[in-house]
């Protein structure tokens, strides 16, 4: 059982192809574990009657010889994504009894593929976290250690696919929501270029930034499953008609002989775990031993990203959470009046950090303050993305670490948002300028006594995700690809 | 209407127009007027989480479309952003509109006095979204009902400048823009329905001065009259407390039409804060120059060329050419007629009397006229041919109207040929009859010649008598008067 | 950066939130910090630099044809969508009573 528990989606996928285990077995197997496994509270709801009729439906066409990319495969959906007759929270107390009516985009592709829904993933509330603290249904935990935070805000995705209770998980990715748990976890993480995949039906957080993506246990399951999620969406005004690559045959054929890596000065500070920066470095070298090219570059104004990103997510926040007041779905908290249920409504609806960035969006909008902080904010953002744009005329990717340390207990930083802010300090500038960043295992520290796992950050440049899915897998096939440690 | 103590006023009207577009601004909702409450809002219309706006190529269009005829430049990068504020109505807590960077920019347009024309500037026009409705005196007292079927329908704003001085010339303004709106067939302008509805901004000041003094916004009026009333009472208000040695106090007001007066909605202090920010879920609308000029190809024309071109080529007066121009069908209707070989002055009168009195008797508007603008012009057509007299063809448009009633059809020649109704043209005949007419009455063929010319009547009526009205006049009129020379 | 308490109270009423009395020392002191935090963009001068609104590097908003899409049971859809309403009756939703 715990075998295939273990297995990659990819060499999941081909076993049930060729019929050596159902998706019945493999759905139930995993149904098993997340029950067995509950402390890790990485499901806020299960799907576990509508997932036995889709695995019962995929072996039906699997026997029929109807075979999809991902027929049969069981998957966990991180619960921003909206599913069509089950419970879609964005792990908010407001939206506690929300039954979308509709399927977002990003979903409904990979049920169109074939995919198994196992159930729904917890989060940071509206994605706002680095940890998943920040949830209305308790914070998910680290299989790797689970008095520590997995990540956030795709916490649930995070600890659910390293915990092995699923193949794989969609996660969102708004300043490093899917690299940083990735990275804290020991998995595969990675968010496309802006508008490589539908905001159509996702819950939003901060419109501009806001991407789908993936949180898997192998290069290659990311690739199979960004082909599937990827596209063009007429219903997504900012979603790009740009051709999808075939990511998982463009695996192993990049020659590392010439490939120029960039390691940007700025993310190599004194908040950098020295241990951090070691695993980093030597993974650098034995690229460079493979007969990579290392340049130095420099991204100037990577330290201005984090205050920026944090006036620009919350603006947007502010007005994509305004539609919460309790009339057309959602909690109400009856008031004496109507302005009174408002008030009731959003705030025992809401948990602390999102009436937090609330409040910070509506500051740096309200008249009198726009142009010291919305519209600066906005310049940065464009000193940023010309940063990148220059570093791309040198280099092919850029090397940095997903995150300035390890995971991190529960609680740590729960009191001192600035100091959880800076945590998405080397993931927020790729997220400012829309390009693909991507989180993988570079290998383990000891913290306390506890095995660690750290994330080497992979960045690309524009619609350029294959190169970092290729360096990815190549890092894979050079160092063994590792998996997090199987609790039984 | 004026103000006392040398005032004058400074009025700037705000419109909003409902564009006349099968779907909403950003959702395929349809927006027809009438359904079941809330079965036309989808799930973007109900701003439910994750629903994302696509942009609706009608209401761009129609954007455009104004743009162009009124001389405006049409912005080649537009910006949709969120307004932010919270109503029950306003389902996202944001309405999508446009603020920095609107589609149109300047432009102008002529109004028609009493006392000539004149020109208003336009300051801008933009498209955003309307907002649900809610309904307070339904049911229970203490709640209200919100539908949000007209929530998301496109609308534009037409912001002129505050060059307006007195109600009338606002009211003409109103009137002349909907008569554009519904040319451009762009926006229907039915006030009554809530289509077509007017902010007026309003201050006074001396007469002779430039100053811009502090004004009111009064919101919300949905008649023509409305808005001259509001703006007249609005204006005298002012004008009291400026003469008391009072300031007059920035703020919305409402216009109460039982009460004819503007009371207090919310004074500056509580004015919004809008937080207007580029809304993210869309991108700048960048219009390809190609667009605009396949638009420009495709434009009707307008009511002042098509007024100015209808006195000059068809000798119209200008207030009958006012009143063919004030409507696209009305222009049609009569254009439609001169080609089917009316002469145009007899088509607008006949189109303006017979035709008017005939659709008022029977309720209908000239749209669903049951009398084509083909058959009223060969109807006049046989007037000029001299076939029958103007009297004939009165008795040949009753018939019309109840042939449309009765739903058969017959072309005016065939009614003038059944019924027997040709005029009579027969010299030959004609002063046989005239003959009689003179030998019947030889008193007055001797007052007639004593210089008593308004007997002359008298034989013309004998005429027609005997002919049955059928008589050519004009032939009866020379033969008698040759006769009574010959005499 | 300090914030009076009026001006929390602006913003709390912009956003349609509440703080209680004790909440408010402890929120607006976390507040400052995080004020403080993002102000480190007042440090650059960033005159001439045209603001970034989205990456989405698409030529113009793409357009949808005018076309509405009409549910086949509009009522039906409709009774759907309003199924998770806190309080609706007859099609509408019902909310306590809006005072202009």
């Amino acid at each position: 059982m715990s075998e295939l528990l273990q297995l990659t989606a990819t060499q999941a996928l081909a076993k049930l192809h060729a019929k050596e285990v159902s998706s019945l077995e493999l759905t139930e197997a995993h149904l098993a574990r997340i029950e067995a496994r509950k402390h890790i509270n990485a499901y806020i709801t299960l799907n576990p009657e509508g997932a036995r009729a889709a695995a019962k439906a995929a072996d039906a066409a699997i026997a029929a010889g109807n075979i999809q990319p991902l027929t049969g495969l069981p998957l966990g959906i991180k619960d921003l994504f909206c599913t069509n007759g089950i419970r879609t929270t964005a792990a908010s107390k407001f939206l506690d009894n929300f039954v979308p009516a509709y399927e977002s985009t990003v979903t409904q592709k990979l049920w169109d593929a074939g995919a198994v829904n196992l159930g729904k993933l917890n989060m940071d509330e509206f994605a706002m976290g680095g940890s998943g603290e920040n949830s209305g249904y308790g914070p998910a935990r680290n299989p790797w250690n689970d008095t520590l935070v997995p990540g956030g805000s795709s916490s649930g995705s995070a600890a659910a696919v390293a915990d092995y209770q699923c193949y794989a998980a969609t996660g969102s990715d708004t300043g490093g929501s899917i690299r940083q748990p990735a990275a804290f976890t020991g998995l595969v993480g990675i968010k496309p270029t802006y508008g490589r995949c539908s905001r159509w039906g996702m819950v939003a957080f901060a419109s501009s930034l806001d991407q789908a993506g993936v949180i898997t246990r192998s290069t290659e399951d990311a690739a199979l499953l960004m082909e599937i999620i990827s596209g063009h969406d007429p219903k997504d005004s900012t979603s790009s008609p740009q051709a999808v690559p075939a990511w998982r045959e463009s695996l192993g054929k990049l020659n590392l002989k010439g490939l120029r890596i960039g390691l940007p000065k700025e993310y190599f500070i004194d908040g950098l775990d020295p241990k951090i920066r070691t695993l980093i470095e030597a993974a650098t070298r034995q690229f460079e031993g493979e007969g990579a090219i290392i340049k130095q570059i420099s991204l100037p104004h990577t330290q201005y990203a984090p205050a920026a990103y944090y006036i620009v997510a919350p603006a947007e926040a502010a007005s994509n959470l305004a539609r919460y007041d309790g009339i057309r779905y959602g909690v109400r908290k009856e008031g004496k009046n109507l302005v009174e249920t408002y008030l009731k409504s959003r705030t025992e609806g809401f948990g602390a950090e999102v009436k937090r960035r609330i409040m910070i969006g509506n500051y740096a909008l309200s008249s009198g303050y726009y142009d010291a902080f919305y519209t600066k904010a906005m310049q940065i953002r464009t000193l940023i993305s010309r940063d990148f744009d220059k570093a791309f005329e040198e280099v092919d990717v850029i090397f940095a670490p997903t995150a300035p340390t390890a995971a991190f207990p529960i609680g740590a930083k729960s009191n001192d948002p600035v100091a959880m802010y800076l945590g998405d300090v080397f993931t927020i500038p790729t997220s400012l300028a829309g390009l693909p960043g991507m989180s993988v295992n570079v290998g383990t520290i000891e913290e306390n006594g506890t095995r660690l796992p750290v994330g080497l950050q992979l960045i690309g440049a524009r619609w350029n995700e294959t190169v970092i899915l290729q360096v990815a897998h190549a890092w894979e096939q050079m160092a063994g690809l590792t998996q997090p440690p199987f609790q039984a | 209407m004026s103000l006392p103590h040398n005032y004058e006023m400074v009025i700037g009207l705000e419109v909003h127009a409902q564009v006349t577009t099968k779907s909403k601004l950003f959702s395929t909702s349809s927006t027809a007027f009438g359904a079941e409450p809330n079965t036309q809002a989808n799930e973007i219309d109900l701003g439910m989480p994750g629903m994302l706006p696509v942009l609706n190529a009608g209401a761009v269009d129609a954007g455009i479309k104004l743009g162009l005829a009124i001389d405006a430049k049409i912005n080649p990068s537009s910006v949709f952003a969120r307004k932010n504020y919270y109503y029950p109505d306003l389902p996202k807590g944001y309405q999508i509109s446009q603020f920095d960077q609107p589609i149109v920019l300047g432009g102008k347009i002529d109004i028609d006095l009493e006392s000539g024309s004149r020109t208003i500037n336009i300051t801008r026009m933009h498209l955003e979204e309307d907002a649900g409705k809610s309904i307070h005196d339904m049911g229970s007292g203490n709640v209200s009902y919100v539908d949000l079927n007209r929530a998301g329908v496109p609308l534009m704003e037409i912001v002129s400048e505050p060059e307006m001085r007195t109600p009338e010339e606002a009211g003409a303004y109103m009137k002349k823009l909907r008569t554009l709106l519904r040319f451009l067939e762009i926006c229907d302008g039915d006030m009554e329905k809530g289509n077509l509805r007017c902010d007026a901004n309003v201050s006074v000041r001396k007469i002779g001065t430039n100053v811009l003094n502090t004004r009111c916004e009064i919101k919300n009026l949905n008649s023509i009259r409305h808005v001259m009333h509001a703006i007249q009472h609005e204006a005298e208000r002012q004008v009291s407390i400026w003469e008391s040695g009072g300031t007059v106090d920035q703020e919305t007001r409402l216009w109460d039409p039982d009460l004819q007066e503007t009371r207090t909605l919310r004074s500056k202090e509580d004015a919004h804060d809008y937080r207007y920010f580029p809304c993210p879920d869309l991108l700048p609308v960048n219009l390809d120059p190609l667009r605009i000029e396949k638009i420009k190809a495709t434009m009707p024309e307008l009511p002042d060329t098509l007024k100015a071109r209808f006195m000059a080529d068809y000798g119209l007066t200008a207030y009958d050419a006012s009143l063919l121009t004030s409507e696209k069908t009305y222009a049609d209707y009569y254009q439609a007629m001169l080609k089917s070989g009316a002469e145009p002055k007899m088509a607008a009168n006949w189109m303006t009397v017979e035709l008017c009195a005939g659709l008022n008797k029977s309720g209908k508007e000239l749209e669903n006229s049951p009398i084509t603008a083909g058959a009223l012009g060969e109807l006049i057509a046989l007037i000029t041919s001299g076939k029958i007299s103007g009297k004939i063809a009165k008795q040949v448009f009753a018939i019309m109207l109840e042939n449309a009633e009765k739903g058969t059809t017959q072309t005016p020649a065939e009614i003038v040929e059944a019924q027997g109704l040709a005029q009579n043209s027969n010299e030959d005949e004609l002063r046989a009859i005239c003959v009689k007419a003179l030998a019947a009455n030889p008193d007055a063929v001797a007052k007639f010649k004593g210089g008593n010319e308004r007997i002359f009547g008298s034989f013309v009526g004998f005429v027609m008598k005997e002919t049955k009205g059928q008589a050519n006049p004009e032939l009866a009129n020379k033969l008698l008067l040759e006769l009574i020379a010959q005499a | 950066m300090s914030l009076e308490p009026k001006e929390i109270a602006k913003l709390a009423s912009l956003s349609r939130l509440q703080f209680s009395e004790e909440q408010l020392p402890a929120f607006a002191s976390e507040f400052e910090n995080i004020l403080q935090f993002v102000g480190q963009i007042q440090s650059l001068d960033t005159s001439g630099v045209p603001p970034l609104t989205t990456t989405a590097n698409i030529e113009t908003s793409p357009e949808r044809a005018d076309i509405a899409v009409i549910p086949q049971n509009p009522v039906a859809r409709r009774d759907e969508l309003l199924k998770g309403a806190p309080q609706s009756e007859m099609g509408f939703f019902v909310v306590p009573k809006i005072v202009e």
